[in-house]
C-alpha cells in the first residue's frame, strides 16, 4: 500500500523540521492551558461598593455573606458617591441598602438598589445574579424570608446584547491577528526573495523600513475598523455610543504593534509555510487573555500580570468603552497612550531586529 | 586613484570561513572581475561592502569612505544574485520604487532611459512575476543601473541573460565607466567576460589568489589561456 509510503515520507520529513516537531508537542498543551486559566476561573477581585443606610446593617457584615473571592467590598456613606465610581469605570457594581431593608425583610419586601455597570455583558450579569444570591442568604442568615428584590440600574450597556459587547474584542483581535499575519507573511517574503537585502543596500534606514510597513498597516487597520462596525451594525445591530474615529485611533495603534510584532516573528521562520506554525504561539495567548470574552478579573491572578502585557487588551478596552459606554478620549487616553507606549516598544524592536546582521 | 581597498578582510558563518584574510584593491574607474568557485566567498565580499553582512575583522573603504555605511549606499548600484524584484508588481513600479530610495533627480526620465536601454519597453507594464527569469535579471540590474552609481557591484549579472543582451550589457559597463566615470566590480564564472575587465582577481576559499591584468595573470603560470589559468590558480590554492 502506497499510503505507508506517503505516511513515511511525512514523518521523514518531519524529522528535519524541528520548528513543526516543536509546535506538535508545545501547542496543544499550551492550547489547554491558556484556554484552562482563561475560562475555567470564575471572576476574582471584582470592586463592589457597598452603601448601607440601615443602621443595623454594617456593610461588614453584609461583606460576610459576599462571595470574597469574588468581590473586594468597599463601604461607602454616600450613594451618588458609589453610583459615580461605576460611572467612572472604577467598579462593576454599587450596591445601595435602604435604611428600612431589616424592617421590610421581615415581611419579605425587601428590596436593594444595584448600579451596575454592564459594558461586559456575561460579567455583569455574574455579578448580579451573585449579589442577588448574597442578599438571599443575608436575610436567611436573620431568620428572615430571602425575598430581596434588587432594583437594578444599569449605568452603562442595559439594552446592550452579547454581540455590542462582544464585538469590540473580535475588532481588536481581527485587525492584531491581520496585521502580525501580513507583516509575517509579507517579511519572509522580503527575506526569500532578497528584496529586503536590496533595500540594506539602498540608502534607506531601518527606521524607514518599519515606519513605513507601521504607516501602510495602520491605513489598513483604519479601512477595516471602519468595515467591521459596518458590518456589526448591519448585520448584528450593535448599538455604537460613542465616536467610531476613537475606535479607528485605537485600532490603528494596535495594528502597529501587530505590525512589528509580525517582523519579529518573521525572523523567526524560514519560509512562508512555517508562518502559520507561529501564529498561534502568539494570537492564542492574546486572544485568551485579553478579556475578549470574559473580563481580567476571571483570569487567574498568577497570570493575570501577562494580560496587561498584551496589546489588545486595551484596544478591546478603549472600543468597548467607546461602543457601550460612549466615552471619548479624555475617558479613553490611557488606553490609546498604553498602546501608542507598545506601539512605540514594538517599532523599537523591530528596528534593532532589522539592525542586526549575520 | 583606489576607489575599493580591503585588507585582510575576515567573515565566519558558524565553522565556515567565507572570507578569510582577504585583501583586494579595486581602482578608480576600472571594470574589476572577481573570478572563483561558488562558496570562494566573492559574495559575502560584496555583501559586506553593502553592510548586508558584518566583518568580524578587517579595514574595507570605498570612494574614499569607510564601508559600509549608508551614505557610501547612496554612489554604489547593487545588482545581486536573485533578481530581488517585488514580483507582484510591474516593471516601471519597482524601478520607480527603488528610484525614489536613491532619491534619484528627475525620476521619469532615469527610468525611462533604462526600459530603453535594457529592452523593456514592451513589458514595463507587466508584473514581474510573469517575466521570463533572462527578463528579471535584465529588471534587477535596471534597478542597480537607475541611479547611475559611483561604484557598480554586480553579482554574477549575466547569468541567464541572452547573449545579444550581454554583448550589450558589457558595451553599457564599458561606456558608463567612461561617460560615468563608474567603477565596476563584476563576479562571473564566464571566462570571455573574466577577459573584458580591466583587472581580475582569483579568490579561493575567502583568500585572493592573484590580482592583475586577465593576460599577465595567464602568462604568471605559464598559459596564455585564462581558463587554463584559472584552473592552474584554483588548484594550486586547494
Amino acid at each position: 500500500m502506497l499510503a505507508f509510503t506517503i505516511a513515511w515520507r511525512v514523518f521523514k520529513s518531519l524529522r528535519n523540521d524541528k520548528r513543526t516537531i516543536a509546535l506538535i508537542v508545545i501547542a496543544p498543551v499550551l492550547i489547554m492551558i491558556v484556554f484552562g486559566f482563561a475560562f475555567a476561573g470564575d471572576l476574582k477581585g471584582v470592586r463592589l461598593i457597598v452603601v448601607s443606610k440601615d443602621p443595623l446593617l454594617a456593610p461588614e457584615m453584609i461583606a460576610m455573606h459576599i462571595d470574597g473571592e469574588m468581590f473586594k467590598v468597599e463601604p461607602m456613606e454616600d450613594p451618588a458617591l458609589a453610583e459615580r465610581e461605576v460611572r467612572e469605570g472604577r467598579a462593576w457594581a454599587a450596591v445601595v441598602i435602604p435604611q428600612d431593608f431589616s424592617l421590610r425583610a421581615r415581611e419579605g419586601r425587601a428590596s436593594v438598589q444595584l448600579y451596575v455597570d454592564r459594558s461586559n455583558v456575561l460579567a455583569a450579569d455574574r455579578i448580579t445574579a451573585e449579589i442577588a444570591g448574597s442578599f438571599s442568604s443575608l436575610a436567611r442568615s436573620f431568620g428572615l424570608r430571602p425575598l430581596v428584590t434588587q432594583n437594578i440600574t444599569y449605568v452603562y450597556g442595559g439594552e446592550a446584547g452579547f454581540m455590542d459587547a462582544f464585538m469590540p474584542g473580535v475588532v481588536s483581535i481581527a485587525i492584531f491577528f491581520l496585521s502580525i499575519f501580513l507583516t509575517l507573511v509579507s517579511f519572509v517574503v522580503e527575506r526569500r526573495s532578497h528584496t529586503l537585502y536590496r533595500l540594506y543596500a539602498t540608502p534607506v534606514r531601518e527606521l524607514d523600513i518599519v515606519l513605513g510597513y507601521s504607516l501602510a498597516f495602520s491605513i489598513i487597520a483604519a479601512f477595516q475598523v471602519v468595515e467591521l462596525f459596518t458590518v456589526s451594525i448591519l448585520l448584528f445591530e450593535v448599538k455604537v455610543r460613542g465616536n467610531i474615529l476613537y475606535a479607528i485611533a485605537a485600532g490603528s495603534l494596535l495594528a502597529v504593534s501587530g505590525v512589528n510584532l509580525g517582523l519579529l516573528l518573521s525572523g523567526l521562520v524560514r519560509n512562508e509555510a512555517q508562518a502559520p506554525q507561529v501564529m498561534p504561539m502568539v494570537t492564542l495567548p492574546s486572544i485568551l487573555l485579553s478579556g475578549v470574552f470574559w473580563p481580567i478579573e476571571a483570569i487567574p491572578e498568577l497570570v493575570r500580570p501577562l494580560s496587561y502585557l498584551v496589546p489588545p487588551t486595551y484596544a478591546i478596552e478603549a472600543i468597548r468603552a467607546i461602543v457601550i459606554k460612549g466615552w471619548g478620549i479624555t475617558e479613553i487616553g490611557r488606553e490609546l497612550g498604553i498602546l501608542a507606549l507598545f506601539a512605540s516598544i514594538f517599532m523599537l524592536m523591530s528596528v534593532m531586529a532589522l539592525r542586526r546582521r549575520d | 586613484m583606489t576607489a575599493v581597498i580591503g585588507r585582510g578582510l575576515v567573515k565566519s558563518y558558524g565553522r565556515v570561513r567565507a572570507l578569510d584574510g582577504l585583501d583586494i584593491r579595486i581602482e578608480y574607474n576600472e571594470i574589476y572581475g572577481l573570478i572563483g568557485p561558488n562558496g570562494s566567498g566573492k559574495s559575502t565580499f560584496i555583501k559586506s561592502l553593502l553592510g548586508i553582512v558584518k566583518l568580524d575583522k578587517g579595514e574595507l573603504f570605498a570612494l574614499g569612505r569607510r564601508a559600509p555605511s549608508k551614505q557610501l549606499l547612496r554612489d554604489v548600484g547593487y545588482m545581486p544574485q536573485e533578481p530581488a524584484l517585488y514580483s507582484n508588481m510591474s516593471v516601471e513600479d519597482n524601478l520607480v520604487f527603488f528610484g525614489k530610495l536613491y532619491g534619484v533627480p528627475r525620476l521619469r526620465e532615469a527610468v525611462e532611459e533604462i526600459i530603453s536601454l535594457l529592452r523593456l519597453e514592451e513589458k514595463r507594464k507587466e508584473l514581474v512575476e510573469s517575466l521570463s527569469g533572462g527578463m528579471q535579471r535584465r529588471v534587477s540590474l535596471g534597478v542597480a543601473l537607475l541611479h547611475k552609481p559611483k561604484l557598480l557591484l554586480l553579482d554574477e549579472p549575466t547569468v541567464g541573460i541572452d547573449p545579444l543582451l550581454r554583448a550589450e550589457l558589457w558595451d553599457y559597463l564599458r561606456r558608463a565607466t567612461k561617460e560615468m566615470e563608474a567603477t565596476i566590480l563584476i563576479t562571473t564564472h564566464y571566462m570571455d567576460e573574466a577577459r573584458r575587465c580591466d583587472r581580475i582577481g582569483f579568490i579561493m576559499n575567502g583568500r585572493m589568489l592573484s590580482e592583475g591584468r586577465p593576460e599577465e595573470l595567464a602568462r604568471k603560470v605559464g598559459t596564455e589561456d585564462l581558463e587554463e589559468a584559472y584552473v592552474r590558480y584554483v588548484r594550486g590554492g586547494k
